[in-house]
């Protein structure tokens, strides 16, 4: 803590009577990549404005370098911020723009010069000194803001969702581009998503937000592969939330039955006890989607042979995974949707809840109304809100 | 027959526009460009000798206003508009930028309280200035009372009560001319400022200022241009006193009925006002002018 480049200690922010921060804590390291990442109005600009010195907490501190700034004027603390839009002053060149904090602290035209230069090189940009903001695409526009937040060599430099105005590929380009940046200058970055898929690309750390709190903090693989709560299960790894009580726990595997008495089965991370209150998290691609055998005295409109075919291969495929599976959940598929390169199937199971399962490419061996069992590996479901609520 | 087709479907899509502007150019035409050419033509010709004019060409009108006493009357006009810009931007820059920062709420008050005076005619608000500025008039009873003042000031009839009135009639055109593009500076570019090291003060001069400047300028235009002629004013709190080149052309027409010179002098009104127009673009860089006059 003592040698955190960033530090921010129970800090509480409302506005008006909505509470905005619910007392925060945040230690970044130098040079670390660090995300806040939560949907919208979940507090996180608030964080960044407040580190900024954009705004004023209603109470605890923040510490930069060591040196509690929590009063200071913005101009006063060592950290520049990459504003959404961009806020690129529009009657100034690019060249001005960049060097404007340089001319604020009146560094020696020459130098100004030589430094606004290497700063537009390391943006790529080369060669667009004389041009005006409004005479550049959002993508330029971009790496002007960045080459203007950096010039001054911050201690911390905070983006505010920089990418969201990009489209889809300039936004794949600029994360690699932003990242390499980053290990290159080893300014500690502080960055702001909504984009789960973002803040898993590119942060040394990620601290999922939610209602004004970090409902996580955590490296990628932490947050995405084991979510502490439902809301990260949901919100960073898309996952399903089922919740059940235990009936049963050893060394390797727990089992815990939901409201419908339906045996689900799950790795035993976390010492838990036979009869508590359980949630379990499961990501969607983890589902396995195994159709059920008819019952009798039912009979199926005999299926064409194509579809028939691949009906077989699907079971067999995914009975290979599940044979170790003690049981699952009943459903029918409700619904298919295909979005680019993944098929999500939504299930709705007997108690009503409903669960999403993903897969790539179409996946013609299920449709809709089919009566399917879901399971899952036991190492795929995760332990979540286990301290925070037991419902 | 295609190209012929075209062109005649063109033509139709043309003439929509064409029968919608007319009316426009007619107008224009009627009350503006072509009294604006009888002045000019009356402006070279000669003062009858009981009424009306002779339609003998002369420059006799243009010479007349170089006379010294013409020439003081242009350099007094100047004065006090330079003087009424001055005040009505040092009054009304702050006023329009702060309106721009209230909340919609407050804007939109503000805005009826603005709009209110203009229900009244402005010749009939200028006579309330003379109640309150005439001696033993509301403001000397109110500092008599107040103790800081002990005998009347007398204000009515001076110098200071025409820049008064002047700055009351022209203010709001300020205000409303900095308030549009104060609305329109996007506060971030401040915060951007001051992230970026800038103490308030600089993060106003280098950003704000700069960006209201446009509303500033055409602010000036809009209040210097009519208090050059804005004879009343200087007729009803000034008590003639002041003689302006507004009070001169209307001298002129009205009671001297010469009405050559009375053209000559609004006609060289008119060019400087233009000159003044075109440094203003030269300055503002802003082309778009339409939208102004």
């Amino acid at each position: 803590m003592e040698n955190a480049i960033l530090h921010l200690n129970q800090i509480e922010k409302s506005f008006g009577a909505i509470k905005v921060l619910g007392g925060i804590d945040l230690s970044v390291q130098k040079g670390e990549f660090i995300t806040l990442l939560g949907p919208s109005g979940c507090g996180k600009t608030t964080t960044l404005r407040i580190i900024a010195g954009l705004e004023a907490p209603d109470s605890g501190k923040v510490f930069i370098a060591g040196k509690d700034v929590t009063d200071l004027e913005p101009n006063r603390r060592n950290v520049n911020t990459v504003f959404q839009n961009y806020a690129l002053f529009p009657h100034m060149t690019v060249e001005r723009n960049v060097g404007y904090s340089l001319r604020l602290k009146r560094v020696d035209k020459g130098v100004t010069q030589k430094t606004v230069a290497e700063a537009l090189e390391l943006v790529q940009l080369s060669g667009f000194e004389k041009r005006m903001p409004d005479e550049l695409s959002g993508g330029q526009r971009q790496r002007v803001a960045i080459a203007r937040a950096i010039v001054n060599e911050p201690a911390v430099l905070l983006l505010d969702e920089p990418l969201g105005a990009l489209d889809l590929q300039l936004r794949r380009q600029m994360q690699i581009e932003l990242k390499k940046l980053q290990s290159r200058l080893g300014i500690t970055f502080v960055y702001i998503t909504h984009d789960q898929e973002e803040a898993l690309n590119m942060s040394d750390r990620i601290a999922v937000m939610n209602d004004g709190t970090f409902e996580q903090i955590g490296t990628p693989s932490e947050v995405y592969d084991y979510p502490k709560t439902s809301f990260v299960a949901s919100f960073v790894g898309s996952a399903n939330v089922i919740e059940g009580i235990v009936t049963d726990t050893d060394d390797e595997v727990t089992t815990f039955r939901n409201q419908n008495g339906q045996g689900v089965v799950m790795t035993s991370g976390a010492t838990v006890s036979v009869g508590q209150s359980v949630r379990i998290a499961v990501r969607q691609e983890r589902l396995h989607l195994v159709p059920l055998a008819l019952p009798d005295g039912e009979t199926e409109d005999p299926p064409d042979a194509c579809l028939n075919s691949q009906r077989e291969f699907s079971r067999s495929e995914t009975e290979t995974v599940t044979r170790d599976l003690l049981t699952g959940l009943e459903g029918v598929v409700k619904e298919k949707n295909f979005a680019g390169g993944t098929l999500h199937i939504t299930v709705s199971l007997t108690d009503g809840s409903e669960l999403v399962a993903s897969r790539h490419g179409l996946d013609l061996s299920l449709v809709p109304g089919d009566r399917i069992r879901v399971t899952w590996s036991p190492e795929h479901a995760v332990l979540v809100d286990l301290e925070e609520e037991a419902p | 027959m295609k190209t012929a087709q075209t062109t005649e479907r063109a033509l139709s899509r043309k003439n929509p526009a064409v029968s919608t502007v007319m009316p426009l150019y007619i107008f224009t035409f009627l009350f503006v460009v072509g009294p604006l050419i009888y002045v000019i033509v009356l402006s070279f010709l000669k003062q009858a000798e009981v009424w009306g004019v002779l339609n003998e060409f002369t420059l006799e009108n243009y010479s007349n206003i170089l006379k010294p006493i013409y020439l003081m009357t242009f350099q007094e006009s100047f004065k006090l508009a330079f003087l009424s810009t001055l005040l009505i931007a040092l009054f009304g820059y702050p006023f329009g930028y702060f309106m721009a920062r209230l909340s919609a709420t407050w804007k939109r008050r503000t805005m009826i309280l603005l709009m209110i005076p203009f229900w009244t005619s402005s010749l009939i608000r200028l006579y309330g200035w003379i109640i309150i500025f005439r001696a033993n008039g509301v403001l000397d009873k109110l500092l008599m009372m107040l103790g800081i003042i002990d005998a009347p000031l007398k204000l009515l009839y001076t110098y200071a009560a025409i820049v008064v009135g002047m700055v009351y009639a022209l203010v709001p055109f300020m205000i409303f001319s900095v308030y549009s593009s104060a609305e329109k500076l996007d506060w971030q570019l401040v915060e951007a400022a001051r992230d970026l090291g800038a103490t308030p003060f600089q993060a106003f001069w280098t950003v704000s200022f700069k960006l209201t400047l446009p509303g500033l300028l055409s602010g000036v235009v809009l209040t210097f241009i009519p208090s050059m002629g804005l004879f009343f004013i200087a007729d009803i709190l000034g008590g003639n006193k002041v003689v302006l080149v507004g009070n001169l052309i209307q001298e002129q027409l009205m009671k001297a009925r010469n009405w050559p010179f009375a053209a000559a002098l609004a006609v060289v009104l008119m060019i400087l006002t233009s000159l003044m127009i075109a440094l203003y673009r030269k300055v503002s860089g802003v082309k778009d002018l339409e939208g102004l006059l």
